[in-house]
């Protein structure tokens, strides 16, 4: 029963772990890996349409671009598009991203690459904006690449046509699926409803009536790589834009790594005192049994005692019994806990469509938790050890008789 | 009986405090874990009930919490519900983010402006971007949630009190399916608005959708800009506390922004009696091509959201309590093997098995009832906490609407804890006291 304490109590703790500590790893390393180091946006806004606040986004990247500490600036906007699709009644709608896209190809690491079509520039066959010429009167691609779940759900393949709109109930424009993309959404769950269309920029743009001004959400940007490997050129680089460019919030991959920690420390605490409880209960559980086996063996550790035994000796002989308890609890734990980290990944892709690729379950992770939970099954048996090695061995005799 | 129970307990004072420790912790791990859900559905309820919106009505197939960029001829849709016998109010909505200035901002930044382009060094110009940063943060930090709104159709939307109000109700700028009427330039603002703006009545604010480019774009901005004046600050009880928000003429946003079709992203109904709300939505629905949201909806999209956590939340609380049940029946089942030879004593003096059997079973629940009462103090207190820590860090960014609670310690919460509390005691004094039924009188004295 006591082992079994600890065994549910380890693989609580490992699979709790496993989630929060993968959640978190995944989305340092995408960070790591991304070969975006500097991004610039508008104002922030909390529960708010986007507000496209920047104006001549494409001079402004192309003048970034200029920079020579700049290797790629590739412009994003991003909303929110009504769709129709042929031989299905009503409207959907669709988070679009207006991109352009050779610029944004080169953006992309080789992870998100993979997540792209490997048909011309990542599913696009007009590599470049050409409706931007001329001032948004060069010709339209009426290009768009699509996710996955979109193309399932509406049952569209690459040719098909699409119809968007900026709202419901109003002109749609006819596009043409070209690329269909991967994504980690599952279309299962709290993410079912959640369509992705990825648009040249300013056709995008033009459907939202934001042209006149040129106006874009933000810009990445990869740096030169003899900058991008030296953190003082980044931040050097930083405050020479906040000169240039006072009304824009420059943010580089530092801070994002920054922002990644101060969650997790906090997320950390939340896991460490959810699990911790049941880890506590199974410890004081093995702490009183061991009490209660002392109190029990009073005379068999007082005859010890006479016959010459040490105080070293019992302690360590129930210390050892105690971790006994620990050890095999929480090596037994493993394998419940690492069921429980793929029941977890499965719950987060059903209820949250999400593929939960994240849960991690590595032997670092464990072999951390389990040095904790040996430290902490020592100091608990420290308290029954004690008590063992405290006794007066005429009581504890007579007590045997 | 009672004392019997209580005097055994006490017997083993170490045992019992240490098991009672693990159940007081299991308890109290329970009532704050289950806390966090019931504070989210209660807060998220009392608001809607403060709010007095009865039906959000969006653009089709969009959820409550996406609400899709909005429908087109808004004004008559919701001037159409506005006349239902049942409705009291249908506020169209159209809803942006936009850049937001004040008189002194606008001062400083053309002072900055006109510096700024006499400046070739960099050193210099760094150190004037300096001077002026907390201008310049002001403005390109967060942008304002500018709704666009006719006053007259509002009806009566609650929590909030105001200052002043919009002398004109109706939307004078829409004249007849045209935007060429009267800019009244009005607009109300919340507090957190004024409170960063410094702005009274009569004060004087820009907007505009875009940042402006440069320094030497400034003047420029300005003359683009459209200014307004505030006549009316507003304490808007279920509005997040630092969030900015204005809510200027309909019309006259939807020409700001160029979005001329008569667009809104919500129409917000109240209905005259909060019961009618389904029917009011059944009307819309056969009407138009629309969604329509009651509360329940809503808290059935929330419940949906929050199921995913539910799910580990539950998970979590049932092993806790799997390891304390664990533990306190394994305590009572030794506790009730090493005392057999007194339970055989107690029947040789003629107690019947069914009174030990309810010794043992009151010793349980002692146990659990000692440790549901410590374990509700602590549980509590934890909960509390929890719901500091939370608070505190979704005011952070401003998505947290001031007396919204995480976390709730309410009487059924109370009793459901309780009720698990006793009917795991129940259990674990029925499993450990089932060996004295078996108990054979003669033969455990005679091996004693």
């Amino acid at each position: 029963m006591t082992i079994t304490a600890v065994v549910v109590s380890m693989a609580l703790l490992l699979a709790i772990q496993a989630v929060a500590e993968g959640m978190f790893s995944y989305i340092y390393d995408d960070i790591r890996k991304s070969k975006i180091d500097i991004s610039i946006s508008g104002t922030e806004g909390y529960g708010m349409p986007p507000a496209h606040d920047i104006v001549d986004g494409h001079q402004l990247a192309e003048a970034l671009e200029d920079d020579p500490e700049v290797k790629v600036a590739a412009p994003l906007l991003a909303d929110r598009l009504s769709f129709k699709v042929e031989g299905r009644a009503g409207q959907s709608w669709a988070q679009a991203e207006g991109i352009i896209p050779d610029i944004t190809r080169d953006l992309l690491s080789k992870d998100e690459l993979d997540l792209f079509p490997k048909t011309g520039t990542i599913g696009f066959n007009e590599p470049s904006d050409p409706h931007y010429e001329g001032n948004y009167t060069g010709p339209w691609t009426y290009e768009v690449v699509i996710d996955e779940n979109t193309a399932k759900e509406f049952g569209l393949k690459v040719g098909d046509p699409i119809f968007m709109s900026q709202h419901a109930a109003g002109n749609y424009t006819q596009f043409n699926v070209t690329g269909i993309m991967k994504t980690l959404l599952t279309g299962e769950g709290t993410t079912a409803m959640f369509y992705i269309v990825i648009l040249h920029l300013s056709e995008l743009q033009h459907m939202l009536g934001i042209q006149d001004q040129d106006r874009i959400d933000g810009i990445s940007c990869n740096l030169r790589d003899d900058i991008r490997m030296s953190a003082a050129k980044v931040k050097e680089y930083k405050k020479k834009l906040e000169v240039e460019h006072p009304f824009l919030n420059i943010i580089t991959k530092e801070d994002r790594f920054e922002l990644i920690e101060e969650r997790m420390s906090v997320v950390r605490g939340f896991y460490i005192a959810l699990g911790g409880v049941s880890l506590l209960i199974g410890l004081l559980f093995v702490m009183t049994i061991m009490i209660m086996s002392v109190i029990e063996r009073t005379g068999e550790i007082g005859m010890m005692r006479a016959i010459g035994l040490s105080r070293r000796s019992i302690f360590r002989q129930i210390m050892g019994e105690s971790l006994l308890i620990v050890i095999s609890g929480s090596l037994i734990g493993i394998i419940p806990g690492y069921a429980l980290s793929k029941i977890a990944a499965w719950w987060i892709e059903l209820k949250a469509g999400i593929a939960a690729d994240f849960v991690q379950f590595t032997p670092l992770q464990v072999g951390q938790l389990f040095v904790i939970v040996i430290l902490l099954g020592t100091l608990v048996s420290l308290i029954p050890s004690y008590k063992a090695t405290s006794m007066n061995i005429t009581e504890s005799i007579s007590k045997r008789r | 009986m009672t004392s019997y129970s209580l005097n055994s307990l006490r017997r083993r004072k170490s045992r019992t405090g240490l098991t009672i420790t693990g159940v007081v912790l299991a308890i109290a791990f329970m009532v704050t874990m289950f806390s966090i859900g019931i504070g989210v559905t209660n807060s998220a309820e009392s608001l809607f009930e403060e709010v007095g919106v009865d039906i959000f009505v969006q653009a089709e197939n969009t959820t409550f919490f996406s609400m899709g960029g909005g429908f087109e001829g808004g004004r008559n849709i919701s001037k159409d519900i506005f006349e239902h016998g049942l409705v009291r109010g249908a506020l169209p909505r159209y809803v942006k983010g936009m850049v937001v200035s004040n008189e002194e901002i606008k001062e400083n930044l053309l002072q900055f402006s006109a510096k700024a382009a006499n400046i070739t060094d960099p050193e210099e110009l760094e150190k004037i971007t300096k001077e002026f940063g907390k201008h310049l943060k002001a403005m390109r930090e967060k942008s304002t949630r500018v709704d666009g709104i006719v006053p007259k159709l509002m009806g009566e939307i609650g929590g909030i009190k105001n200052e002043g109000d919009f002398p004109h109700r109706d939307d004078p700028f829409y004249n007849d399916g045209g935007y060429d009427g009267e800019f009244t330039h009005e607009v109300a603002i919340n507090k957190a608005m004024s409170k960063k703006f410094n702005l009274e009545l009569g004060s004087r604010i820009y907007l505009s959708p875009s940042l402006p480019k440069s320094s030497a774009d400034i003047p420029g901005w300005y003359n683009n800009s459209t200014h307004f004046e505030v006549i009316s600050i507003l304490d808007i009880s279920w509005e997040a506390a630092n969030l900015l928000t204005c809510y200027v003429h309909l019309s006259e946003l939807q020409f700001i922004v160029e979005d001329k079709r008569d667009t809104v992203h919500q129409i917000l109904v109240d209905t005259l009696n909060p019961n009618d709300a389904n029917k009011v939505k059944k009307w819309i629905l056969d009407k138009y091509d629309l969604e329509a949201f009651t509360t329940e909806d809503i808290l059935e999209e929330i419940d949906k959201f929050s199921e995913v956590f539910k799910g580990f939340g539950d998970a979590i609380i049932g092993l806790t309590m799997f390891i304390a049940v664990l533990f306190t029946a394994t305590i009572m089942i030794i506790s009730v093997r090493e005392r057999t030879v007194e339970f055989a004593a107690l029947r040789a003096m003629g107690f019947s098995k069914k009174t030990i059997y309810r010794f043992i079973v009151e010793e349980a629940l002692i146990i659990y009832v000692i440790g549901f009462i410590f374990g509700l103090i602590i549980g509590s207190a934890g909960a509390v906490y929890l719901d500091n820590i939370l608070v505190d860090m979704a005011s952070e960014d401003g998505s947290l609407p001031s007396g919204f609670h995480f976390t709730s310690i309410t009487p059924l919460l109370i009793i459901e804890v309780a009720s698990i509390a006793v009917l795991i005691g129940l259990a674990c004094g029925l499993v450990a006291g089932y060996r004295t039924i078996k108990l054979n009188i003669a033969n455990t004295l005679k091996q004693e």
